[in-house]
């Protein structure tokens, strides 16, 4: 598995396709589920949603599990893009598809003498194929396009990528954002997705499928970057990663219906692209403001080590929206990003060897038989263990590397990597 | 109302005394950090807890930053101005009961970005960055390696701290600075006043805010060069919030619901309409010392460096010109390094989103209005319009059947005056359409305009942003003021941080 291809996760973890070799336009099949699920945010409100599940890509099955957002689409520019989506018999509302910025033929449906669809709409009765021909390259979402004040914030959305027409996955020297040219070769790249959630409409909507629901008095409680509210994860100790000296290619697209600023303070983004099409000249920004529906690609080479946030400027950093507590917690639309040597992970949650979410004394004694060489039931994480040599800024580096090009450096669990997290789990905070 | 208009006209009348006094047309923004010599620049900040004033007499809990050394809590923070290449050391201490830590956005740091995550536990977050404990304290060092308009801002509890006001600009001046860099004003046609009567080519700039082109001169378009700057640090409040922080005693009982958070205060430099216009340090608002009264001479060109440390967008509006919008987030808007901001753009109105940062140009001269600003036909004035110099509007007014038609003034304004009995008074009216001119009121009227300038209201264009609590005129508003050159631009910081 390629550590270049940094897909964040959880959610967004796309099985690997295999893409032809040097192919031609080909036509890409998916077949997407349209299908109720429930998400959890961290404050333990449970959420109705709907979601895309991906059951299969050019016949291979895929997951087939319901997430939002939906899975990440891939192509390339050129191809013709099948999307068959099939209504699970438990969604009653009828759902249908569109990417705005590429080509397709709007076909709005009408129901009760209004429209109701920009687009044939699929049933659990009769799934609808959408055919989009000649893909445009970039970063894209797709959308429900039934009743989408309501369908969207269900959770019927996801990204489209589309790379161009010669990307090979196994060929770094073809990895370009848009245009083949040296400024557009990306090392690793990452889809971002940000949204929110307002439970009451999807408690109402998803009691009621086929009832008109107002949105007048929508207020989200939840701001989610690829469905996530803080403190879940989007990875194991970093949520984004990017390698110092590498182009990191970002993806960062809004299916909300808010507009968000996203502030990156220690890391600035170069901006290329906006809504698919390159920008003239890119554009350096500590924020973002990412209004709703809108896509943008960036590209960020980070200088030094360091472990830091992205966060949503228009304060959407609550969950619930509720603010009382006697010890303030973050929450929402916040996402750390690390900025690292290229294949290693220096990230300070480094140390969770039995990945409860917490350095404690378990982490220690596992590190300890480690380092003794006694089997543990972690021994899976021992990279996790391997914080030291600390690097000159303090952070947890230790020796372990992947790197596609040369012999992975294992991970070395040393006396100094038992003292580093013993003091970590004592609170002294050491890296 | 009647109270309301006493506020408008005290501070202005205030403000009228303290400016005629002459000085420098030396401008600034008023700040920290250039009364330091060397490149290592340090700085104490104590966060800490105190109340603002607005101008329908409401009192607002905030949480700021105070220089340690007067220990004034102000709304803003501090502005810090630097110079690009300067090591920036700020010490922080926390008066405040939970964690405040600081983040700066778009700098090179040189001391810990890390968050305080205990014990590895995302959950127990408390701060973005390295923070002070309530009554500790934590440092924090910076390169300001690239000029601009920047800011500081608290990195914990966000929801809560950005709302309480612990924010503030930072200045970082480009190594330029003092250099001289002439622009081509010649297609302007604008009177020299060294040479009457002939277009002045070249406007020399000492002052910039980003290094420019090498051209010589360097294109409008392309320059960053002003003759004075201004700051507009823009930021709002809903006062439910505060007054929840300050009276509500079971937090917890009783939470604060943020979907429900509304602003209904709309702040420049930390101060609603009319209070923009008040002096700098005005005694009655104690905790909000900073002003936002822009002043120019016709022809010069004013920086306006815009920061947004609200959560809501404001579309700011410049009446009388448009302004070159030059950089974002402390970035040139540039397509290469050497080619100063060619990639600028005019807007009449830029909406400053939540943390960000602007830098725009403006400038104002009158040129092709299509009539003669000075209502003169003599001298030309500095940087007349030459073309529209002596142009003398002759009215063709109605003539009405027994009404003994006024002679036409001896040089009118495309429109019909009001006689003197018709109209109602501004209090920026002078009495006279003209620069430079005055002309009789009726008795207390006007008396903010002794220069007989033009003032333009400059404005945030969701007028819902023009009240103060509902209470209109207010909110995000200031007058932008151009005054002949006969009217000294003082440089006394008791009233205009620009002047």
């Amino acid at each position: 598995m390629k550590r270049l291809k940094i897909y964040m996760l959880g959610t967004l973890l796309l099985a690997t396709f295999a893409f032809p070799c040097g192919a031609l336009a080909a036509t890409v099949n998916y077949t997407l589920r349209a299908a109720p699920s429930t998400v959890a945010m961290p404050d333990g409100a449970v959420v109705p949603v709907w979601g895309f599940a991906l059951v299969s890509r050019d016949g291979v099955a895929g997951p087939d599990l319901v997430t939002v957002p939906g899975p990440v689409l891939e192509a390339r520019a050129g191809d013709t893009l099948n999307v068959t989506v099939n209504v699970d018999p438990l969604l009653t509302a009828p759902v249908s598809l569109l990417i705005p910025g590429q080509r397709y033929t709007p076909a709005p449906a009408a129901s009760g003498g209004r429209m109701s669809s920009f687009m044939a709409e699929a049933t659990s009765a009769a799934p609808v194929t959408y055919s989009f021909a000649g893909l445009r390259v970039g970063s894209y979402l797709y959308e429900s396009g039934s009743t989408p004040a309501v369908q969207i914030p269900m959770g019927l959305y996801g990204a489209l990528v589309v790379r161009p027409a010669d990307y090979d996955p196994a060929v770094p020297a073809t990895w370009h954002a848009y245009t083949a040219t040296t400024d557009n070769l990306y090392d690793t790249e990452a889809t971002v997705v940000v949204s929110e959630l307002d439970p009451a409409l999807n408690a109402a909507v998803s009691a009621a499928p086929t009832t008109p629901y107002s949105t007048i008095t929508s207020a989200p409680k939840y701001f989610l970057v690829n469905g996530r509210a803080y403190p879940q994860k989007l990875g194991t100790t970093t949520d984004i990663t990017l390698y110092i000296g590498k182009n990191n290619l970002l993806r960062i697209l809004n299916a909300g219906a808010r507009s968000y600023t996203l502030s990156i303070p220690a890391t600035p983004l170069s901006l290329m692209a906006a809504d698919g099409s390159l920008l003239p000249y890119r554009k350096s920004a500590t924020t973002v403001d990412l209004q709703a529906g809108r896509t943008y690609d960036a590209m960020v080479t980070p200088a030094t080590i360091s472990f830091s946030p992205v966060f949503e400027r228009r304060l959407g950093l609550t969950n619930g929206q509720v603010m009382g507590g006697a010890t303030p917690a973050a929450g929402g639309m916040l996402a750390f990003v690390g900025a690292y040597p290229d294949g290693q992970d220096c990230s300070p949650l480094k140390g969770d060897v039995t990945g409860d979410g917490k350095i404690d004394a378990s982490d220690v004694l596992a590190v300890l038989r480690m380092y003794m060489g006694i089997a543990t039931a972690y021994d899976g994480n021992k990279h996790l263990a391997d914080v030291s040599p600390l690097s000159a800024n303090g952070y947890p580096c230790g020796e372990y590397k992947v790197l596609t090009s040369t012999p992975a450096v294992p991970a070395a669990v040393d006396l100094t990597d038992v003292l580093l997290i013993l003091r970590k789990a004592a609170g002294m905070n050491p890296y | 109302m009647k109270r309301l208009r006493g506020i408008w006209l005290l501070p202005a009348i205030v403000a009228l005394l303290v400016a005629t006094a002459s000085g420098s047309a030396q401008a600034k923004i008023i700040g920290l950090g250039e009364n330091q010599t060397g490149s290592a620049k340090s700085f104490a900040f104590t966060a800490k807890a105190g109340h603002i004033n607005t101008p329908d007499g409401s009192s607002l809990l905030f949480w700021g930053f105070a220089d340690t050394s007067s220990g004034k809590v102000q709304f803003p923070g501090p502005t810090l101005i630097v110079k690009q290449g300067d090591t920036v050391t700020i010490n922080l201490t926390n008066q405040l009961a939970e964690p405040v830590s600081m983040l700066f956005p778009g700098m090179t740091m040189t001391s810990s970005v890390k968050p305080v995550i205990p014990a590895g536990d995302r959950s127990q977050l408390t701060s973005l960055a390295p923070e002070a404990a309530p009554g500790g304290t934590q440092s924090y060092t910076f390169v300001a390696d690239r000029p601009g308009t920047f800011y500081y801002q608290s990195g914990s509890n966000l929801p809560v701290q950005l709302r309480m006001g612990l924010y503030g600009a930072i200045i970082v001046r480009p190594s330029q600075d003092g250099s001289t860099r002439n622009v081509d004003i010649s297609s302007h046609n604008l009177n020299d006043p060294l040479n009457p009567g002939v277009a002045a080519t070249r406007w020399p700039f000492t002052r910039f805010v980003y290094n420019d082109s090498l051209a010589d001169p360097v294109a409008e378009n392309v320059s960053t060069g002003y003759d004075r700057e201004y700051l507009f640090l823009v930021s709002e409040m809903d006062p439910k919030f505060n007054s929840w922080m300050e009276f509500e005693k079971d937090k917890v009982a009783r939470p604060f619901d943020f979907s429900k958070w509304k602003a209904n205060y709309w702040f420049i430099n930390g101060r609603c309409a009319p209070d923009t216009m008040s002096p700098v340090n005005a005694a009655y608002l104690p905790s909000q010392p900073y002003n936002s009264a822009p002043l120019m001479h016709p022809g010069e060109t004013v920086l306006l460096r815009f920061v947004n440390m609200g959560s809501d967008p404001h579309p700011f509006h410049t009446h009388g010109n448009h302004m070159r919008v030059v950089g974002e987030d402390g970035n040139p808007l540039s397509s290469s390094a050497a080619a100063g901001a060619d990639l600028s753009w005019q807007a009449f109105t830029l909406t400053l989103q939540p943390g960000k940062s602007y830098d725009a140009t403006f400038t104002w001269s009158g040129e092709k209005l299509g009539w003669d600003i000075y209502g003169h036909a003599d001298a030309l004035e500095p940087y007349e319009y030459i073309p529209d110099h002596g142009k003398i509007y002759t009215p063709n007014r109605p003539a009405v059947a027994g009404v003994a038609q006024a002679p036409a003034p001896p040089q009118a304004l495309p429109v019909l005056l009001p006689t003197i009995e018709e109209g109602i008074f501004g209090m920026w009216y002078s009495g006279s359409p003209y620069m430079g001119s005055a002309g009789p009121l009726p008795p207390g009227e006007g008396g903010m305009n002794p220069f007989s300038g033009f003032f333009y209201m400059w404005h945030s264009h969701a007028e819902r942003e023009l009240t103060n609590y509902n209470i209109w005129p207010g909110g995000l508003l200031t007058m932008m003021g151009i005054v002949p050159w006969s009217a000294t631009i003082s440089s006394d910081d008791t009233y205009n941080q620009g002047m």
